[in-house]
């Protein structure tokens, strides 16, 4: 199972309460953030987009870590260093699984940001969800 | 350079006025007053006088200027300034119940003449855009044009043009007053060619100034080239547009965005950088080096067919290479930014609105697709190299628009630099706490420690001198090739710019005046999420408060004499820190803390 499939895994069976779906999120930007690096590549017509998904995927990621209800233990960021960069591969799955799991992440951080009881929390979900459908946009093809 | 009026066309345009003008033998067929022509010379040439006090202040940014008696270019503004007086006063008429200067002029000459004037006010007006008045009651440069026509030697550019206007007005008032056919008493004509041998003097006392000290071609070229200081409004490409509406496009995107980089580089106290905008810069900087490479090496292959040397296609290789190093050291930022973040995370500024539009104009010169955005992905084909370069006089334009590209991210480069460095001195650069290894917050953030925050500082000089190296091997192709982004060059040169002087001095380190970096107590406070400015510069003078009773204290202590004091200090986690950042500033007095000093005692030496 692929990094991103497992993470999409883990954002699909994470618990309903806010501090559980902040923990999912955070670990879903940062392994987006280590694949899209891993993937930039300026042979492939596709280094445009992930170059700018990048950014919005370690974006995401700080707005999940100024939420105040991520539990400290899971505060745990290291970017480990990048490996050498492995091409997307279109016919692969890959950007499917990226898409798919930016549209749940999206889905579910939103849902959040309508309920979550404290504004920073709001806030931290609403940007974050922003940042996912900036990255989904980027790989998928449809930001304008 | 992007499609605006310039200077140059402002003075032809005046020039065909005052030429149409003096047509020979041409008189008025209504027998006209004179007078008319008389007043219309009068404003025009007042508005020249007010170029010569632009040339002697400097746009008023040097207004206190002593001139040199012995400098032929000082002799020169003395003496235009002089004859240009002189000729105002003898067109002013004397006053009388009839005059009534104010009116439209009637002759079909004295509307031409003042039409000359207005558009010569409209130049005027034009280089003034570029200045500003500051708080002081002083005037500063207001764009990056700014400091180029401030120099002395584009004044005196500015001077020769002058010198040569005022010629060109002497001509047409003797012509005029020699003319028949014109009413009026004799004083008009006598005062239209006397105030014409005035002008002639202006032109001659020029002369002289250019035999001593010659205006480069390139600077006169350059004073022609300058366009107002409004930008045109930010906009996307159509999908119609075709090559060189793209060129022209991404020229204009270029300029906002040196210009935004020029002015956050400018302000005094500058908005605090955000991790947004730096990310959005690192990474849209990254994807127009990559299309500027591709751009290169496209036109390189025409080159191949269209000249019939190599020269010129080996240039545009290696301006490629440096394209493609410049895109490497952009990628090196932006991974690097990955890591840290900043206290403020704001709407990006707008250098960082206006970087990823440069990349989309950029993109659409490389991409078959004309609505290719970064987003395309897997099936964006590149545009052959046959479409791209249609025939010879194709390249100057890509050359011009690949020129400002680079040149816009070498400004881009300096300004994130600082932005990062200011950051950094102030304490809003953080990174996680993970990361760094004595952090005592349980925060997930915590403040960047010096290394960190200047090994990112060289990510970024390594970007300037990248950027910097493919600008340089750029305005050689530029001046091979006659494009029109020579003037980049000129601009440059004339301001005193030396790239690779500036990127060899830029520091990738903080300098550490004192303790400046964030103490244990004034940490504890900004995690408590306090943001009171009185209680955060309390702590940080507790902070530093404590520093000082710590040197004090080793400095009487037994242990400062064999340097033990320094390594007990570092093995209490509340003092660890403090001894840290003493080590990291110039206080001499940290000397005493980590050195023995020569005539302590000898320390045994443990046995093995």
């Amino acid at each position: 199972m692929s990094v991103i499939a497992s993470s999409l895994r883990q954002l699909q069976t994470a618990s309903i309460s806010l501090p559980g779906l902040l923990s999912a999120a955070l670990l879903a930007f940062e392994d987006m953030l280590s694949e899209i690096r891993l993937a930039q590549d300026p042979a492939s017509p596709l280094f445009a987009g992930l170059t700018m998904a990048a950014t919005a995927a370690a974006d995401g990621r700080d707005a999940v870590l100024f939420a105040p209800s991520l539990p400290s233990s899971s505060a745990c960021i290291g970017v480990a260093e990048p490996e050498p960069a492995t091409p997307f591969d279109a016919a692969r799955s890959d950007i499917g699984e990226l898409v798919a799991l930016c549209l749940v992440l999206a889905g579910r951080l939103d849902v959040a940001a309508g309920s979550a009881a404290v504004p920073a929390d709001r806030r931290a979900c609403h940007d974050a969800a922003r940042c996912a459908r900036d990255i989904r946009d980027l790989i998928a093809g449809t930001l304008p | 350079m992007t499609g605006q009026t310039t200077f140059g066309d402002l003075l032809d345009a005046a020039r065909g006025q005052l030429a149409t003008a003096a047509r020979p033998g041409h008189a008025p067929p209504g027998g006209e007053d004179l007078l008319a022509v008389t007043q219309s010379t009068r404003r025009l040439v007042h508005v020249l006088r007010r170029y010569a006090l632009d040339v002697t202040t400097g746009f008023g940014t040097s207004p206190s200027r002593q001139t040199d008696p012995l400098q032929p270019w000082d002799v020169a503004v003395a003496v235009a300034q002089r004859e240009l007086g002189r000729a105002t006063a003898l067109l002013t008429p004397p006053v009388t119940p009839r005059a009534n200067p104010g009116a439209r002029p009637t002759a079909d000459a004295a509307s031409r003449i003042d039409r000359a004037a207005v558009l010569l006010q409209a130049g005027r007006e034009l280089l003034d855009t570029h200045f500003r008045p500051c708080p002081d009651g002083s005037r500063g440069h207001h764009t990056e044009w700014a400091p180029a026509l401030a120099t002395p030697t584009v004044r005196r550019a500015l001077l020769t043009e002058v010198a040569s206007l005022a010629q060109l007005t002497a001509v047409t008032s003797q012509r005029l007053a020699r003319a028949p056919g014109w009413r009026g008493a004799p004083g008009p004509r006598h005062a239209l060619v006397e105030a014409g041998q005035r002008l002639h003097a202006l032109r001659e006392i020029t002369h002289v100034a250019q035999q001593h000290e010659p205006v480069p071609n390139a600077h006169r070229d350059l004073l022609r080239a300058y366009p107002a200081s409004m930008l045109p409004p930010r906009r996307l490409p159509e999908p119609s547009a075709d090559i060189t509406s793209l060129c022209h496009g991404a020229i204009t995107s270029a300029a906002r965005l040196r210009r935004a980089a020029w002015q956050s580089a400018s302000e005094p106290n500058p908005a605090p950088a955000t991790i947004t905008s730096l990310r959005q810069i690192a990474a849209a900087s990254t994807v127009t080096s990559h299309h500027c490479e591709l751009l290169l090496r496209a036109a390189g292959e025409r080159a191949t067919v269209h000249f019939p040397t190599a020269e010129i296609s080996q240039e545009m290789i290696q301006a490629a290479d440096n394209a493609a190093r410049a895109r490497a050291s952009w990628l090196t930022v932006a991974r690097t930014l990955d890591n840290f973040t900043t206290q403020s995370r704001l709407s990006p500024g707008p250098a960082a609105a206006e970087a990823p539009n440069l990349a989309t104009w950029t993109g659409r010169l490389v991409y078959a697709d004309p609505i290719w955005t970064l987003s395309s992905g897997p099936t964006s084909q590149q545009r052959a190299a046959s479409t791209l370069v249609l025939n010879p006089t194709d390249l100057p334009l890509i050359v011009a628009a690949v020129h400002h590209a680079a040149d816009a991210l070498e400004a881009a480069a300096g300004a994130e630099h600082d932005q990062v460095q200011k950051a950094a001195q102030a304490g809003y650069l953080l990174v996680p706490t993970r990361s760094v290894p004595r952090a005592t917050t349980t925060q997930p953030f915590t403040f960047a420690p010096e290394p960190r925050a200047s090994e990112l500082l060289g990510t970024y000089r390594a970007a300037g001198k990248a950027s910097a190296d493919t600008v340089s091997r750029l305005a050689s192709l530029a001046a091979s090739l006659a494009a029109p982004s020579r003037t980049l060059t000129s601009v440059s040169t004339a301001a005193g710019l030396d790239r690779h002087r500036r990127w060899g001095s830029v520091p990738d380190t903080i300098p550490a005046r004192e303790s400046s970096w964030p103490g244990p107590l004034e940490t504890s406070i900004r995690d408590l999420g306090v943001t009171s400015p009185w209680l955060i510069q309390r702590a940080a003078a507790l902070d530093r408060e404590s520093a000082e009773l710590i040197l004090d204290a080793a400095a009487e202590s037994e242990a400062s004499h064999d340097g033990r004091a320094a390594i007990i200090l570092s093995k209490s986690a509340s003092t660890a820190a403090i001894v840290d950042d003493l080590r990291a500033t110039d206080n001499p007095r940290t000397s005493a803390l980590f050195q023995p000093t020569a005539h302590g005692p000898d320390v045994p030496e443990r046995e093995a």
